[in-house]
């Protein structure tokens, strides 16, 4: 059975394409595993 | 693979050949990163969209310069109608490698054409004011923007799933199936599209399963011209009244016209041809007949002047013959000679001085020649070889019947051998024929004998 409300919540509204640009910086800033390989060994240096 | 210090290239050692940096742990997440690439390259090949999206996603996650990864996400979203999404990460992408990067081409297709752009852009708005009037309970006016927003970008995924959502609460299923399955062409693998799509096919069967086939069928009848797809009417939309006008069809009066023309052709030759060669081939026939028939008596006359022919050879024989004959009358051989004379036909047919030649001594020869078989015979007579003495009287009667010995030793002969007729016969022929000659008593005697 499908519960109407429980679904609509996964519905979100989309991205628009005036929000591209904010969303590619932000994207970009976003950290990888290689980022945060690079924080461990630069922790790992100061220490 | 560049070192993530110095930009260098990395070769298979551990350590960076320029600055000495350890690359052993970052080797292994961009491997790492590459292999979830290809793997969402693979889903994306079986248009499961959305395990390629997850898994491109974690790719960039581990290693987020992995650019061909990046470059696929923007795809995979352009495709399920995710514009926005699509040139965010095109750009992202762009941004971390400006040169020889496929993100370019992408962007500057979409960017290119303005007016695609502007519609992309309104008919995310669209979706995301369909969501509003639902948090609003209008549901009936985001169905209808939705339906709207669908007709402009067909490929909106979640606008598809949220219609059948929609579709769901109503409960009219047939038309939610149809969304889910708009939505499953685009994206094969969508977890929200499976599980809509089950419940539905679940509840269809339920409400179906009570019906005759042809209350079945009338269903599906119905649902199926309830389902056509058909854009929303909009204020600037023109309705054009049905005309009976009927175009012009080229076509088919081409055909038509084709199928004239070769009915008048096939009526030319029946009535105009075909007698006029009827004609012509009767007239070769009497023509050919006259030949024949000239052929015919052409070859009656040939046949005829053969046949004079025959009497042409039959009296150079006739001549051969007399000429033979003579050459041995002259040499006494008067049996030889008689014997030419016996193979000519008809001599007073002949001609006249031909009869005239053979009455010159023809005559004479077959007598000398009856004369010759009458001594020979009289001789086997003598010898009691009766038999072979008829043989010989008989030639000699051939030959000259006037023989007055022939037919008195033919019929000695025949009664020696107990042939009473022939006896009779000839010896009755004889005292008859030559009353007159010396064996008359004798014949008399064996004629009295026999009777």
């Amino acid at each position: 059975m499908i519960n109407f409300d429980e679904e609509i919540k996964k519905f979100h509204p989309s991205l628009e394409v005036d929000d591209v640009e904010k969303v590619a910086k932000t994207e970009n800033a976003a950290n990888d595993l290689t980022d945060l390989m690079l924080e461990v060994m630069n922790g790992k240096k100061k220490k | 693979m560049k070192c993530y210090k110095c930009g260098s290239f990395l070769y298979e050692s551990d350590y960076c050949s320029a600055c000495g940096a350890d690359v052993s742990t970052y080797k292994v997440i961009v491997k790492k990163s590459n292999e979830f690439y290809n793997k969402g390259l693979g889903y994306a090949r079986d248009r499961n969209l959305s395990r390629a999206i997850e898994c491109l996603e974690t790719s960039l996650k581990m290693f987020k310069g992995n650019i061909a990864a990046r470059n696929l996400l923007g795809l995979i979203y352009y495709e399920m109608g995710e514009y926005a999404m699509a040139l965010a990460q095109w750009v992202v992408s762009k941004s971390m490698q400006n040169d020889n990067n496929m993100a370019d081409y992408f962007l500057g297709t979409v960017q290119d054409n303005k007016p695609d752009l502007d519609l992309m852009s309104l008919t995310i708005r669209k979706y995301n004011k369909a969501l509003t009037y639902i948090e609003q309970n209008n549901y009936d006016l985001a169905e209808i923007q939705l339906k709207k927003l669908l007709n402009e970008n067909p490929h909106l995924v979640k606008g598809h799933q949220l219609l059948a959502l929609l579709q769901i609460r109503k409960q009219k299923y047939a038309e939610a199936r149809v969304a889910l399955r708009k939505a499953e062409r685009i994206d094969r693998g969508n977890p929200t599209t499976i599980s809509y799509m089950t419940f539905v096919s679940e509840e269809i069967k339920d409400e179906e399963k009570d019906l005759s086939p042809s209350e079945l069928r009338a269903k599906r009848t119905a649902e199926k011209s309830a389902t056509d797809e058909r854009a929303p009417l909009s204020g600037d939309d023109v309705i054009i009244p049905k005309s009976s006008y009927r175009e012009y069809n080229p076509t088919t009066m081409a055909v038509i016209q084709i199928i004239i023309g070769v009915l008048i052709g096939a009526a030319i030759i029946f009535f105009i041809v075909t007698p006029a060669k009827t004609k012509a081939l009767r007239n070769e026939s009497a023509k050919a007949q006259a030949e024949y028939q000239a052929q015919i008596e052409e070859l009656q006359n040939q046949i005829s002047e053969l046949a004079d022919d025959d009497s042409v050879m039959a009296e150079r024989d006739n001549y051969k013959n007399l000429v033979n004959a003579y050459a041995a009358y002259i040499e006494e051989d008067y049996t030889g000679a008689a014997e030419y004379l016996m193979k000519i036909k008809k001599p007073e047919a002949v001609g006249t001085g031909f009869a005239a030649m053979y009455e010159e001594f023809g005559t004479a020869a077959l007598r000398q020649a009856g004369e010759a078989l009458s001594d020979e015979g009289f001789a086997l007579y003598s010898d009691n070889r009766f038999a072979d003495s008829i043989k010989v009287f008989e030639k000699c009667l051939e030959y000259d019947p006037n023989n007055e010995y022939a037919p008195y030793y033919l019929g000695m002969c025949y009664y020696f051998t107990n042939d009473a007729a022939n006896a009779l016969k000839y010896l009755r022929q004889y005292v008859d024929n030559f009353p007159g000659a010396s064996h008359v008593d004798e014949a008399y005697e064996i004629i009295d004998a026999i009777e």
